[in-house]
């Protein structure tokens, strides 16, 4: 098995152009209509043509579900440092949230438009909201899973609540919330799009139901490829960022251990 | 002074049968300054009982007191310096760094110097800016000497800690813990398996029975200060160390079927 960087990226590319290629084919053949199923090069025409009018609504959708993604993951490190430190308020609350998720969040842009009306903070909610329940459970996970040794050694030296919270339990909390940061990248444009779906003058939603209205297939799907490039980028930065300087939160041993 | 009196200590379980003893009626002194090493059958609960010196494991009855005061005390007061049997470091921070942060949980000025002058002391400055998995564990277990002893405690404890490095390794690295103990006289207490390491190292000697464990009998080393490693070559010393073998062994042999 070859395992470069630039193989990694080449493979799943690779795959990705067999796939369309093969949709192309299989539209041009079966003569689909376009308005069921868009031939893939008609939907890169697609984008080409229409880039500039979509580039302004791709730009206020992101920029809702970069505010939700920011304010729903410190949210979520506030509620696991809690959760960490007060284990009445974990026993209370944590199993509560872990409940939460079952709640088909999705199904609660209807009532965010009516407590926010159609404008930014409703979207920004909706992206917050959605990132914020898995993220709470990760950063949790992630503050209470501290390494016994290390905390046993910080103890043996009389170390303070907070002087073990800040030393230890924050940084070993860290690479739990890279993943929660992660999961969060790509769900936050989910929770902006829904809320835009339930009512919107502008964003990638608002594009959605009027193509969708017109029965304009092809837009549909150009909208859809531009989006879901925005946000595989964000989860890519918020990916190699974590890799670059989540990685290093671990710990050392003088001696083997088994 | 270390005063360990009819101490008993018990594994927590979470059933309602009686939980089994680790350490039952043991008692001993350790004069303040004094070097003692704690030898005795592996899983007899030596590790239990330094945890239970530095006030982190809780005996179920019995007391000890260091200084006239408990355990939990000094240990917030950051008077003591425990080195584990497997000395663990964030791999985050540097070495000098990991050294650093034992000064300044303990509220030293000038963390960092005091670090660097630790580090030099076991000779391992050379190595300081390095992170902890760049270096091997015979450097590694220099770097936990200097973090137990960085902030200067009254007590320090020492768990097996070199248990994995090569004998010669060790000899070095005691002769510096002697030089040290020498100039600062901590009192300390080292779980060790080398009965001559636990000979060339303490005023005494303590052979600890299995488990419920107590002390079978205490042994004074009287050689002259400072010792160097040729002395294992002494007839009094081998003769100690075969008296100290013996007893090991009755621990040993002793109520064997009994246990596990």
């Amino acid at each position: 098995m070859r395992s470069t960087k630039l193989w990694d990226t080449a493979l799943p590319s690779a795959y990705l152009i067999v796939l369309l290629l093969f949709v192309e084919l299989a539209v041009r053949i079966t003569r689909t209509p376009e308005y069921l199923l868009p031939a893939p090069s008609f939907v890169v025409q697609e984008i080409v043509q229409k880039f500039p009018v979509f580039l302004p609504h791709l730009v206020v959708t992101m920029t809702e579900a970069l505010l939700g993604f920011v304010g729903g993951n410190v949210l979520a490190i506030l509620f696991g440092f809690l959760f960490s430190q007060w284990r009445s308020i974990r026993q209370g609350f944590y199993p509560l949230i872990v409940g939460f998720q079952a709640v088909p969040i999705v199904a609660i842009a209807p009532f965010v438009i009516i407590w926010f009306g159609p404008g930014l903070a409703g979207k920004a909610f909706m992206a917050a909201l959605i990132c914020y329940f898995p993220a709470t459970v990760i950063a949790t996970n992630g503050f209470s899973r501290v390494n016994r040794d290390a905390l046993a050694f910080m103890m043996s030296l009389g170390a303070s609540r907070w002087r073990i919270f800040w030393s230890l339990q924050f940084p070993s909390a860290i690479p739990a919330i890279v993943s929660a940061l992660q999961v969060s990248a790509t769900l936050c444009t989910v929770g902006a799009v829904v809320a835009e779906l339930s009512g919107a003058s502008e964003g990638v939603g608002y594009l959605i139901i009027r193509a969708s209205y017109e029965f304009r297939t092809v837009t549909l799907f150009a909208i859809l490829a531009i989006t879901s490039v925005a946000t595989f980028a964000l989860f890519k930065t918020v990916q190699l960022l974590g890799n670059r300087y989540g990685r290093r939160f671990t710990f050392s041993y003088a001696a083997p251990t088994e | 002074m270390l005063r360990v009196v009819d101490l008993s200590v018990s594994y927590m379980l979470n059933t309602s049968i009686a939980t089994p003893k680790v350490i039952e009626g043991m008692s001993f002194e350790i004069p303040k300054g004094g070097y003692c090493s704690v030898v005795g059958p592996s899983g007899c609960g030596k590790t239990t009982l330094l945890l239970c010196i530095a006030g982190l494991v809780q005996p179920a009855a019995g007391k000890i007191e260091l200084d006239g005061m408990s355990a939990a005390t000094v240990r917030e007061g950051h008077r003591i310096g425990l080195v584990f049997q497997k000395p663990v470091f964030f791999e985050w921070k540097t070495v000098l760094a990991n050294v650093a942060l034992a000064a300044e949980i303990s509220g030293k000025e000038g963390a960092t110097n005091q670090a660097s002058r630790y580090l030099m002391e076991f000779h391992s400055d050379g190595f300081a800016s390095a992170f902890p998995h760049e270096l091997s564990g015979g450097m590694l277990s220099r770097a936990a000497l200097a973090r137990a002893l960085v902030h200067e405690p009254d007590y320090l404890l020492l768990d097996e800690a070199f248990n994995h490095l090569d004998e010669a390794l060790r000899d070095t690295i005691n002769l510096d813990i002697q030089n040290l103990w020498l100039s600062r006289k901590p009192t300390v207490v080292a779980v060790t398996h080398s009965i001559s390491e636990a000979i060339l190292m303490s005023d005494s000697v303590l052979v600890m029975s299995r488990k419920p464990s107590r002390i079978l009998q205490s042994f004074e080393v009287p050689f002259e200060r400072p010792r160097f490693t040729s002395l294992r070559a002494d007839q009094r010393f081998t003769a100690l160390a075969e008296e100290i073998r013996a007893t090991l062994g009755y621990a040993y042999r002793e109520a064997g079927d009994a246990l596990n």
